[in-house]
């Protein structure tokens, strides 16, 4: 039985790479989760996110113009509610620290398999009381 | 006494960058089982680069840290049946497996060498900026190394060249 959209996790995902959201989006495929939007920059994110209410975005570190890192900045301090999971290809110490000050529940460095995105997913997704 | 310790990465003479780049290097990467990149040709310092053919579809990424310069990849298509549809979806892959290849080498940089630089967003450079920056041997130092991108049973050929600016070890 599919889980009504009531039911769903909604997620967010942003990135620059049309391959890489479609890679998240196919590994999130499951009744779950409710992927509200799929967004190429901040500023698409952010129109998203006035739109339609997230429990989770997953941000690209990485991005033309305004970085995942000020977006989650923006994202923090505009949607409280909505937590955030930093990617990147980048593993150094100092992004990944700026990406936790930023606001963000995790950070997963690419290429990730699909069970260490569930795992993170779920995690947070446990922190919230009701969906 | 108090002693100021030299910021050392700062000071790496240009032959250690390439060394340490060298270390950084990964044989091959699965890349979200839709593709995987092998080495193909270690890197190795250059002068002579060859001209970007037609068949060769570019990106090109900043590096500032450390050090700073510019990389540019070059995937050699000639020979290889991409349909008009599946174009698009093979130049996000492509783009996407260069930029995992770099942030991992980027990230073992750091973890093996504590040499710290990062690499922009992708983007796809001019022509005329990929010629001027073959040229400009004068204030960059060049390494280039190739990988074979693997991907629906075609096999391509990615040279990957690394433009490195002397100038920021002179400053030091």
């Amino acid at each position: 039985m599919e889980a009504s959209e009531k039911n769903q996790f909604r997620i967010l995902i942003v990135d620059d790479s049309d391959f890489s959201r479609s890679n998240i989006s196919r590994m999130l495929d499951n009744p779950r989760y409710n992927i509200i939007g799929e967004a190429g920059n901040a500023k698409e994110a952010i129109n998203i996110l006035r739109d339609r209410k997230a429990h989770l975005a997953i941000v690209d570190v990485v991005m033309p113009d305004v970085s995942g890192i000020e977006l989650a900045n923006y994202i923090t301090d505009n949607f409280p509610d909505t937590s955030i999971i930093m990617i990147s290809s980048l593993g150094q110490e100092s992004i990944v620290i700026d990406s936790i000050s930023a606001g963000a529940s995790d950070y997963i460095q690419k290429p990730f398999k699909k069970e260490e995105l569930i795992t993170s997913v779920e995690k947070i997704l446990a922190t919230i009381d009701e969906v | 006494m108090q002693i100021n310790t030299p910021d050392k990465s700062r000071e790496q003479p240009s032959s250690t960058i390439a060394d340490a780049l060298l270390g950084s290097c990964v044989d091959e990467l699965n890349i979200y089982n839709q593709a995987y990149l092998e080495l193909d040709r270690p890197l190795i310092k250059t002068s002579v680069k060859h001209k970007k053919t037609q068949f060769e579809l570019p990106i090109a990424f900043n590096i500032d840290g450390d050090f700073s310069g510019s990389i540019i990849c070059l995937l050699d298509s000639y020979d290889k049946k991409i349909t008009n549809q599946e174009e698009s979806s093979f130049k996000s892959l492509y783009i996407e497996s260069m930029n995992i290849l770099l942030g991992k080498m980027m990230t073992n940089l750091e973890n093996h060498y504590e040499i710290t630089a990062l690499i922009s967003e992708p983007k796809i450079p001019s022509n005329e900026s990929i010629e001027k920056s073959f040229k400009s041997s004068f204030t960059t130092e060049s390494l280039s190394m190739g990988y074979n991108l693997i991907s629906n049973k075609n096999e391509f050929d990615c040279r990957i060249i690394f433009n490195i600016n002397k100038k920021r070890y002179t400053e030091a």
